[in-house]
């Protein structure tokens, strides 16, 4: 009885897994060098689509020599495991995308990263390509494991037809007038701003980062500086106030998807997030123009300069060492591709994803993005400066810590003092 | 005359209950992102298979669908052979058979999504790092103890007597195994069977941490593609989601209604 | 002495697969317990460092609170109900094989899309239920059921609770087993289904019913997509289990050596209910 069971299901298991069993490692079927892409570019979104473009063009042009594939993991978070797990491992990914972190450093120091320094001092047309800021901050003991991707801008989106339904003729240049115009929303019958506390609090901390920058200046939150501050101290009441009065019932506990989707579907007249919000506003908005783009209020005390930015964490390209000197030229091949002045500004327009390089727009590029992009991209042009978000910056433990005491936050159960006090404690190296 | 209500009450109140997320989920992959979130018990504004196809479009859900199945029957296949022997071995009591059973089962207190680090090292390895026959024996491990004490359950109601006959006209360790206590396991070998395949089918943790491209991603990874943090397509999610029942449930109703059916109307007791 | 050899010879491949894929491990994971390792580099040695920081850290008090009271929703609502259901299904009523495959049916759809089912029907304003309760004049009892700090836990439980598919299969092949004869007896004398089921059947598939509580303990341990999709582990922690609380630590914290030692308490908790649930299988077997 078993076995008349068994047996052709084993044999079915078999078969169907001999007809597509997956080979590969370092070398493809023509003797071509193979090179492994880990992000989370999924061809579903725009910069996935762009990437995969990007891959087929080279790999065209390197026919014979070098076969770049891409293998991307939809969810961050279980990316970010298997690149630690694989350095680990002691076998780096060939190139993969990470989120920087001045407070661990761990994957720069692993002593299992290619160092690019000699391929930049041999091409300084290249090395122009990037900050110089951002590889100093990237590279550790003199090793440059990998280049800055993208710094995305993070801004106010906001519905104007919203905002001219209760009564406002222009996005508030200050808090004080950010709050008169929320109490004319919320009269209006809509939340103000969407915000949500799972996930990493995304659009939560956003709110807050920008009034405690309004408070403290752009250096509120630099590594070693106690986060027991005024400027916390009064982001978190801020927070506070905009969880009791001005957001979406729902914000308690949810994640991205249901924040995003209360503004698409205009429960809420703002949000506070980075550039690949843009698709989602060109699929499902009805008339995609009516949402504009604006940087945040200030105090109007000049702590701040107006027009100053937060950015999401500087995501990083990684690249792994490796054992031959073929191979490593052809990575570097292709990031040279991938970062030059064309393809950038293709990554920027068509991908939605804004690059941290030394990229020039010309009128007819910006004349084929949408209404939002072309705002995005000049604001970051005229940006006095730009500042990396508060949860970005702190110690992966904090990070943990904070979508609890932002609940805690909303529900009242927990002061902004304790907040920010809490904070610094969560905060130690 | 009130059991018999009570009967039905509890009948048609857990069909509703069970029913409702099917019909709901199958309703939703007919939506839109949008409809769903402004209404998700509305009707969709038109039934099309727009959802269905392009998620076939974007990926190839089919591969996926094999790839789940052949680590599904491969783990449950290794988890029952495994069983089946271990039980047999501790139907006859020695020195160390209690120890040994402990050892068997107590793994099923495990917290194994704490084991993500340890399991990716052995697995990479090993060399089955994005290989369904990786991810298949990771299952046939973690899930060991719970195909395992189903199993015995079944093993251990099998007659001494019998055992005992068969010893005495001079049936070997090895035949009586094979002529007694296989056959007479297999309500339990299905069961088992059923239990380990939709673990197996349903899991995605570890299915995630070792695989990396569509030759061994199984449809869990793949409905998750769906579902990035950037854009969430849930539509297409459910659609595939959809998909991703059929081959368990007539799986389930190939395994329940012929096999115990079958065996149980002839009992051996 | 023949037969021994052969024992231990049945018993290889199931060690093997427990050795490699769960004790290997485990020991790995008390080891990181004792260290502090952020997932790359070389793990530091901090002894029992990460156990004194769990005692401290109210969320992980929390997280213990929630994982038992898990089991005990899964002990003493979810087992009863799958009981009862596989009784009156092993009688074979009219449509009993309909009703065994639908039953079984959440079992073959995804945690995930049932998980986020549960939060739409519990959603504060979207939600079935907010808007039933309001349309029978119950309108006072709505509220933000996954948010309310009252209700959180016991709503992110509600699907575990209510889907009986796994129980109801393993209670089910038990009583299957039970030949016809056992019952021949209670009939003639004119005992009542219910009466026959308490004194024969139930203690007959006492072994299963306490298989079934182990697996319940076992998934109380693991249960993560729930807390993870409907609630985040909100508000302020009272969703959070150990499951979800060693995810977190691990992904977001990137604490390896906190994760693993909250691991190490798992495995001692789950230990302890288990012995429970044979303590009480033992007395009830003996009485």
């Amino acid at each position: 009885m078993i076995r008349k069971l068994w047996i052709p299901i084993v044999a079915m298991a078999m078969l169907l897994s001999a007809c597509g069993s997956g080979s590969d490692d370092d070398q493809a079927a023509d003797g071509s060098i193979r090179v492994h892409i880990w992000s989370n570019f999924v061809p579903d979104i725009p910069r996935g689509k762009v990437l995969d473009e990007l891959i087929a063009e080279f790999n065209k042009e390197h026919k014979g020599e070098i076969e770049v594939v891409s293998d991307p993991e939809p969810d961050w978070l279980t990316l970010q495991q298997k690149i630690r797990s694989s350095i680990s491992a002691g076998d780096a990914p060939d190139v993969f995308l990470y989120n920087f972190n001045p407070n661990d450093m761990s994957r720069e120091s692993s002593g299992q990263l290619m160092d690019l320094t000699p391929y930049m001092d041999a091409d300084p047309e290249w090395k122009a390509r990037f900050k110089p800021e951002q590889l100093e901050a990237i590279q550790s003991d003199g090793n440059l494991g990998g280049i800055p991707s993208d710094q995305s801008p993070v801004l106010f989106y906001y519905h104007k037809d919203l905002f001219e339904k209760a009564g406002i003729t222009e996005f508030p240049q200050t808090w004080d007038e950010f709050t008169a115009a929320a109490d004319k929303l919320k009269a209006s019958g809509v939340a103000p701003i969407a915000l949500f506390t799972g996930d990493d609090a995304w659009y939560s901390m956003n709110a807050f980062s920008y009034y405690a920058m309004s408070v403290g200046g752009p250096d509120a939150w630099l590594p070693g500086t106690d986060l027991d501050s005024d400027a916390v101290v009064e982001g978190a009441r801020f927070t506070q106030k905009l969880f009791e009065d001005y957001t979406t019932p729902d914000a308690v506990g949810s994640n991205y998807s249901v924040a995003v989707q209360n503004f698409l579907s205009k429960k809420a007249a703002m949000v506070v997030d980075g550039p690949w919000l843009i698709g989602p506003i060109q699929e499902q908005v009805d008339s995609p123009c009516d949402v504009g783009v604006a940087v945040a209020p200030t105090m109007g005390d000049g702590t701040v300069e107006p027009g100053t930015n937060l950015t999401d964490s500087i995501n990083t390209w990684g690249v792994g060492k490796q054992d031959s000197q073929e191979k490593a030229d052809a990575v570097v091949e292709w990031l040279k591709f991938m970062t030059s002045q064309d393809n950038a500004v293709k990554f920027s327009i068509e991908g939605q994803y804004p690059q941290a390089l030394n990229t020039e727009f010309s009128d007819e590029d910006l004349a084929k993005t949408s209404c939002q992009m072309a705002s995005v991209l000049e604001i970051q042009a005229d940006a006095p400066a730009s500042v990396v978000q508060l949860q970005r910056s702190i110690t992966a433990p904090a990070q943990e810590k904070v979508n609890g005491m932002l609940e805690q936050l909303a529900l009242g159960d927990m002061t902004p003092e304790d907040f920010a006090s809490q904070l610094q404690a969560a905060n130690q190296p | 005359m009130i059991g018999r209500l009570f009967r039905w009450v509890v009948l048609i109140g857990f069909t509703v209950v069970t029913i409702v997320p099917f019909l709901w989920l199958v309703m939703s992959s007919f939506k839109t992102n949008a409809e769903i979130f402004a209404g998700p018990f509305e009707l969709p504004s038109k039934w099309s298979l727009d959802n269905y196809t392009s998620a076939l479009d974007a990926h190839p859900i089919l591969v996926f669908l094999r790839n789940s199945f052949v680590i599904a029957a491969f783990s449950a296949l290794v988890t029952i052979a495994a069983s089946l022997l271990a039980s047999y071995a501790l139907l006859h009591k020695f020195v160390l058979s209690r120890l040994a059973y402990l050892y068997l089962m107590f793994g099923i207190l495990l917290p194994v999504n704490a084991f993500i680090t340890p399991i990716f090292f052995l697995v990479r390895w090993s060399g089955l790092y994005n290989s369904v026959w990786g991810v298949g024996l990771v299952y046939a491990g973690i899930f060991f103890p719970t195909g395992f004490l189903i199993i015995k359950v079944y093993v251990d109601t099998i007659p001494h007597e019998l055992l005992e006959a068969a010893r005495i006209d001079g049936a070997s360790y090895h035949a009586i195994f094979r002529r007694i206590v296989v056959p007479l396991s297999v309500p339990g070998v299905v069961t088992a069977g059923i239990f380990l395949m939709m673990l197996a089918w349903n899991e995605l943790l570890f299915a995630s941490i070792l695989t990396q491209d569509e030759s061994s991603q199984t449809v869990q990874v793949g409905v998750r593609y769906f579902l990035t943090t950037y854009a969430a397509q849930y539509p297409q999610a459910f659609a595939a989601t959809v998909m991703a029942i059929v081959p368990p449930v007539l799986v389930y109703v190939f395994l329940s209604n012929r096999v115990i059916a079958g065996m149980t109307a002839g009992s051996v007791k | 002495m023949s037969n021994r050899r052969h024992a231990y010879l049945y018993l290889a491949p199931g060690a093997a697969l427990v050795t490699l894929f769960l004790v290997g491990p485990m020991v790995a994971l008390i080891y990181l317990g004792m260290t502090r390792w952020v997932g790359v580099g070389t793990p530091e040695f901090v002894g029992f460092a990460n156990y004194r920081q769990l005692v401290e850290d109210p969320s992980f008090r929390q997280a213990v609170g929630n994982t038992i009271k898990w089991a005990a929703v899964g002990v003493f609502i979810h087992t009863p109900l799958c009981l009862l259901v596989a009784l009156i299904l092993a009688r074979q009523p009219r449509f009993w094989k309909f009703f065994r495959t639908v039953f079984f049916l959440p079992s073959v759809i995804s945690t995930t899309a049932i998980a986020f089912l549960w939060y739409f029907i519990l959603h504060v304003d979207l939600g079935m239920l907010n808007k039933t309760l309001e349309v029978v004049g119950l309108g006072s009892l709505t509220r933000a059921w996954l948010f309310d700090p009252s209700t959180a836990l016991i709503s992110t439980q509600l699907p575990f609770i209510i889907y009986i598919g796994f129980g109801m299969v393993l209670l089910m092949t038990q009583i299957s087993t039970i030949p016809a004869e056992v019952y021949e007896a209670a009939v003639l004398d004119g005992a009542s289904t219910l009466r026959q089921e308490l004194s024969i059947t139930i203690p007959l598939i006492r072994r299963g019913i306490a298989l079934q509580c182990l697996f319940v303990i076992a998934y109380a341990l693991r249960a993560f997509e729930y807390p993870f999709i409907m609630t985040s582990g909100g508000p302020g922690d009272r969703t959070t289990n150990l499951s979800f609380y060693i995810y977190r630590q691990m992904m977001t914290a990137n604490q390896y050596g906190l994760a693993a030692a909250a691991g190490v308490v798992t495995l001692v908790l789950g230990a302890a209910m288990v012995a429970a649930v044979f303590v009480f299988l033992n007395r009830a077997e003996r009485a």
